[in-house]
């Protein structure tokens, strides 16, 4: 994308020039979800020193400032359908970093794959999910937990009474634990249900204690921005762009994207400001949860777009098994679409589940609403 | 990546931001708008002292050889002031297509005036019928020996009433939609056969309409080859919207900071205003406006510093889309949000609203950015 380029070459000029040929000769690989999986590509990372991109360098990371994680991100989302790296480095880690005691090995063998972690924070209505430490109990529900399936280990918020709360590890398979997969808007079983039943949870589960006044902190941090999204929307309106190649609409689907694609360039440049002045020790111009409420915003209508596009070829929506067996009904592109825009919206969704994002970004700014001379503008 | 500023720069921005905060408050500026001539002699004596008239020209010409950063950083500040000195007409149009396009005696000849204040420019390039396309042009400049004989209607040429001069568009050759063909002259405001008819805008500036009746000039006041204008205009029009798009950024900061700090003091039902969420979000809609806004006129400013050619026009219309639209919003709101106050000419929010609404119509709307972004 344009905008990116032009960015790129306005940054730190030997680090991008470094990372983008050794992305070059690591070749091309089409999906970012594969590469989690694909142990040679790990390997190849691990080479390098960029397996925990975000990670500092005592946690086992390169130790890179906000400019150079954006520039990784961008250049990799430019290159595959996302974030290269499994939840448990993107999301993970960075948590066990922040709030765990004694987290050494974990992140060791995170950062080599040997344990794969999936997260269970979200109950159904405030922290209800329980844990008594001294009968080593653990009761509750979590919802719209994703990568279950592939999980060696959950990350568990709980409530421990009046001390407040914990973070758990906890083996997936223990007994008392029921996962239900639940269909999704999109068609897809990627959000599990988890009951707990009188599980049983030893004192060495424990990962962190976090006190009351710290809870919505720990959320903040799960939902707060990583740097980089907006290089994943640029490669998706690229795809809608290849999509509505063809699609005759006298251009106002056309304008449509053109609009995007300058809504997209703003929140990207701001994004670069925002590394910019991270790495500088400054304020960002303007809370990470803002920028993230619009970027996820934008996505929504790009997902609108890629529907209208097809005008009736949106309506089939046959299950995987027979796309499978029979092909697509109308164009290619077009039985993707529907999906693609339910999924967006599973994660818009699920970005909001911690609280609306919006309400987030009224409150980090709640200082320039409601007290004196605070100037969040630079 | 590095958003910083030189020190060369920070000091002319904190130049410009002292001199807006200190010796231009609002109720002066109304009494200027008020005034017969739109605008201070004085503060333009002070700006040519300051050194700020010769900031976009070359050393060589006199001038600080700054680029469209320090133009971006002294607009923004004029839009917080809502200057009304015609330094846009006169040192970004008038004098940015001399410097795109004149000759080494032209610029010898025209911008010393410009950059010591002693002369006053405009741009005669609109025409009634040709809305925002810079080459519709049915006002003829016919070869007459050594001479050009110009004949037409130049619309709403800003800075017309002062202008000692005029830099006119006219077609040489070609259609009348032609990009080919048109050429540009620089027209003494008293050359026999060009008359005025002038008024105020509805932000405060002066314009006027310019007729041109056997206007005779020399071929030394061609700016540029014969038929080969429409792109020295292209470019300095560009300019222009990196200016009056830094200007919008200035207008929408002071729009959003005087609202927010109205919410905090207006009180309605025993709290103020501010507490109210759904007003919140609206503040938090028109802050990120203004973010998304300053954020492309940065990406703009980079890309135009870079050399100008499509990749900066691109640039640059996606700043004038953002900007249009970003305006419109943060501009309404700040009426709304003002309530019965806002809508009074007494408090400086409709003032700028006002701007902001001509910003968005100068140098095309959103509209006509949009088409030519997709043409990149």
């Amino acid at each position: 994308m344009w905008v990116m380029k032009r960015f790129k070459a306005q940054s730190a000029g030997n680090f991008e020039a470094q990372i983008e040929r050794e992305l070059d000769t690591l070749g091309q690989t089409p999906a970012a979800m594969a590469l989690w999986e694909d142990l040679a590509w790990r390997e190849l990372l691990v080479e390098r020193g960029w397996s925990c991109p975000s990670w500092p360098l005592d946690a086992g990371g390169p130790g890179w400032n906000d400019v150079q994680k954006l520039i990784w991100y961008r250049l990799c989302s430019e290159r595959f359908d996302g974030f290269c790296e499994p939840p448990e480095i993107r999301e993970v880690g960075p948590c066990l970093i922040r709030w765990g005691s004694e987290v050494k090995k974990i992140l060791v063998a995170i950062a080599h794959l040997e344990e794969r972690w999936a997260m269970a924070v979200f109950d159904k209505q405030d922290i209800t999910t329980t844990v008594d430490l001294d009968t080593g109990r653990l009761n509750g529900c979590k919802m719209a937990v994703r990568f279950f399936d592939r999980a060696d280990r959950l990350l568990i918020v709980a409530q421990t009474g009046n001390e407040g709360y914990v973070l758990l590890g906890l083996d997936p398979t223990a007994q008392g634990v029921v996962a239900e997969a639940k269909a999704s808007l999109s068609g897809d079983r990627d959000y599990v249900t988890l009951t707990f039943i009188d599980v049983a949870v030893e004192k060495t589960d424990v990962i962190a204690r976090i006190a009351p006044e710290q809870i919505h902190a720990l959320y903040d941090q799960m939902v707060a921005l990583e740097l980089g999204h907006t290089g994943v929307l640029n490669r998706q309106l690229e795809q809608i762009r290849e999509s509505l190649r063809g699609v005759d609409d006298s251009g106002s689907l056309h304008r449509r994207a053109d609009e995007f694609e300058i809504e997209l360039a703003a929140l990207s440049s701001l994004e670069s400001r925002m590394a910019a002045a991270l790495s500088r020790g400054e304020s960002p111009p303007v809370p990470g949860v803002l920028l993230q409420a619009r970027i996820l915003s934008l996505k929504a209508r790009l997902g609108d777009l890629l529907i209208e596009a097809f005008g009736y070829y949106a309506l089939p929506f046959p299950d995987a098994m027979m796309l499978h067996n029979e092909g697509s009904v109308g164009p290619a592109a077009a039985a993707q679409a529907t999906r693609a825009m339910l999924a967006i919206s599973e994660q818009v969704n699920y970005a909001n589940l911690a609280g609306d994002l919006y309400d987030r970004a009224v409150g980090a700014l709640s200082d320039v609403f409601v007290k004196q001379n605070n100037d969040h503008t630079i | 990546m590095d958003f910083s500023f030189t020190d060369e720069q920070t000091l002319l921005e904190e130049s410009v931001a002292r001199f807006i905060q200190n010796d231009y408050a609002f109720e002066d500026r109304q009494k200027l708008v008020k005034d017969e001539n739109g605008f201070s002699a004085e503060n333009w004596k002070t700006f040519a002292e300051l050194g700020w008239l010769g900031v976009a020209f070359a050393e060589a010409d006199g001038g600080f050889g700054g680029g469209a950063v320090e133009s971006m950083l002294m607009h923004e500040n004029f839009g917080k002031g809502l200057l009304v000195e015609p330094f846009l007409a006169t040192v970004v149009l008038a004098g940015g297509a001399i410097k795109h396009g004149g000759n080494e005696a032209q610029k010898a000849q025209y911008l010393p005036g410009i950059i010591d204040g002693t002369t006053q420019a405009a741009l005669a390039y609109a025409e009634p019928q040709g809305r925002f396309n810079l080459a519709d042009l049915t006002t003829t400049a016919r070869k007459d020996g050594t001479n050009y004989v110009i004949d037409g209607y130049k619309a709403v040429v800003l800075n017309g009433p002062s202008a000692d001069l005029f830099v006119v568009s006219a077609r040489t050759s070609g259609d009348q939609r032609d990009e080919e063909g048109v050429s540009l002259f620089i027209v003494a405001a008293d050359a026999a056969g060009l008359s005025r008819r002038d008024y105020p805008t509805v932000d405060g500036l002066r314009a006027s309409e310019v007729t041109l009746e056997g206007v005779t000039v020399t071929e030394d006041a061609r700016i540029g080859d014969q038929d080969q204008g429409y792109a020295i205009v292209e470019q300095a029009i560009d300019d222009g919207i990196l200016a009056v798009g830094a200007e919008a950024v200035g207008c929408m900061e002071v729009l959003y900071k005087d609202t927010v700090e109205y919410c905090k003091n207006r009180e309605q039902f025993g709290q103020p205003i501010g507490k109210f969420q759904v007003l919140q979000h609206r503040m938090v809609d028109m802050f990120m406006e203004h973010e998304q806004s300053k954020s492309l006129m940065y990406m703009a400013a980079m890309r135009l510093d870079e050399g100008y050619g499509p990749e900066a026009q691109k640039a640059l219309s996606a700043f004038k889309v953002q900007v249009g639209k970003s305006g419109r919003f943060v501009g309404q709101n700040a009426v709304q949000l003002h309530g019965g106050m806002g809508m009074t000419d007494e408090l400086n929010i409709g003032h700028y609203f006002k701007r902001l609404t001509i910003i968005d119509t100068l140098f095309g709307n959103v509209d006509f950015h949009l088409k030519r972004f997709g043409r990149f």
